[in-house]
């Protein structure tokens, strides 16, 4: 019973809240995510792998994971076709450029 | 369990309570609001863990690790006041306990248990420890600033539970990630 209650706790201690930090690779991607749904283009997670000349498709493909874990992008299911997963940007996502262009408007004041 | 499990368990709690009580003093003096009053308590977190899993002998542990710390730090000689203390600081998780048990739906088994429910578990915990200890240290005529203490030591018992926490997640999500 006290084992039980034991890794009920540890498995609460590992949903704790955070603030979810990201690691240039995951900036760098998000960065590009934000400008291709600002110019309306169809972004799907094998584009979003060979959209960068300087990080392997491996690299973006488990960024792609970190960053959906941490709630910044979401992933969408093609319509038509079930094997095409389309990245969407998330309210967290958008919350986060719109603190960054806070910062960027105050700092250009 | 039987008897003696029961009694060895109650005496690591008491072991590790004491320990991190002496650490908390050793690390954290500095941080010392009054005597007694700290505004990071690292203790509190083992508390809350030892009466969530262990429950009452987990509290026994905390009663007589506190009385054993207590004694030797902060009332030497004064027997009365620190058994008390150690029995104040035993029986508030438990009284928290059944609080959240009654109003913040926790299970018994700690079924269901979510990381925003813990740390509301956490602030329910520190502020009903706090108050219980801050009630006799006004009684005995030990403080007179009831509602300064209280608010500083709930605060201290809060990010010190936060402290434990934090490192239990990061030892879980990152320390044996790293150590794989």
């Amino acid at each position: 019973m006290s084992y039980l209650k034991f890794l009920n706790l540890m498995q609460a201690v590992k949903t704790l809240p955070t603030f979810p930090a990201m690691d240039p690779v995951e900036e760098h991607l998000l960065n590009a995510f934000a400008a291709a749904w600002k110019a309306d283009k169809d972004l799907t997670v094998l584009s979003a792998m060979q959209m960068f000349e300087d990080t392997s498709p491996a690299t973006v493909h488990r960024r792609l994971k970190t960053l959906r874990k941490k709630g910044l992008i979401a992933l969408e299911t093609d319509p038509v076709d079930s094997r095409v997963k389309h990245i969407v940007g998330t309210p967290l996502a958008q919350k986060y450029f719109d603190t960054l262009d806070d910062c960027f408007a105050k700092a250009s004041e | 369990m039987n008897g003696l499990q029961k009694i060895a368990i109650a005496c690591c709690t008491a072991i590790v309570f004491a320990f991190v009580f002496e650490l908390n003093i050793l690390l954290f003096s500095s941080f010392e609001f009054t005597k007694g009053v700290n505004w990071i308590f690292v203790p509190s977190g083992v508390r809350l863990a030892a009466v969530l899993v262990l429950d009452v002998w987990g509290a026994l542990g905390i009663v007589l690790g506190s009385i054993g710390v207590g004694y030797g730090q902060y009332y030497s000689g004064d027997w009365i006041n620190a058994v008390v203390a150690g029995l104040l600081s035993g029986l508030s998780p438990l009284l928290a306990r059944k609080f959240c048990n009654d109003f913040l739906s926790l299970k018994t088994n700690l079924d269901g248990l979510t990381g925003s429910s813990l740390l509301k578990i956490a602030a329910a915990f520190s502020v009903i420890s706090s108050v219980m200890h801050q009630v006799w240290y006004v009684i005995h005529g030990q403080t007179q600033n009831f509602l300064t203490n209280t608010a500083v030591m709930a605060v201290g018992d809060f990010t010190g539970t936060l402290v434990v926490l934090y490192a239990a997640r990061w030892v879980l999500l990152r320390g044996f990630r790293s150590a794989r």
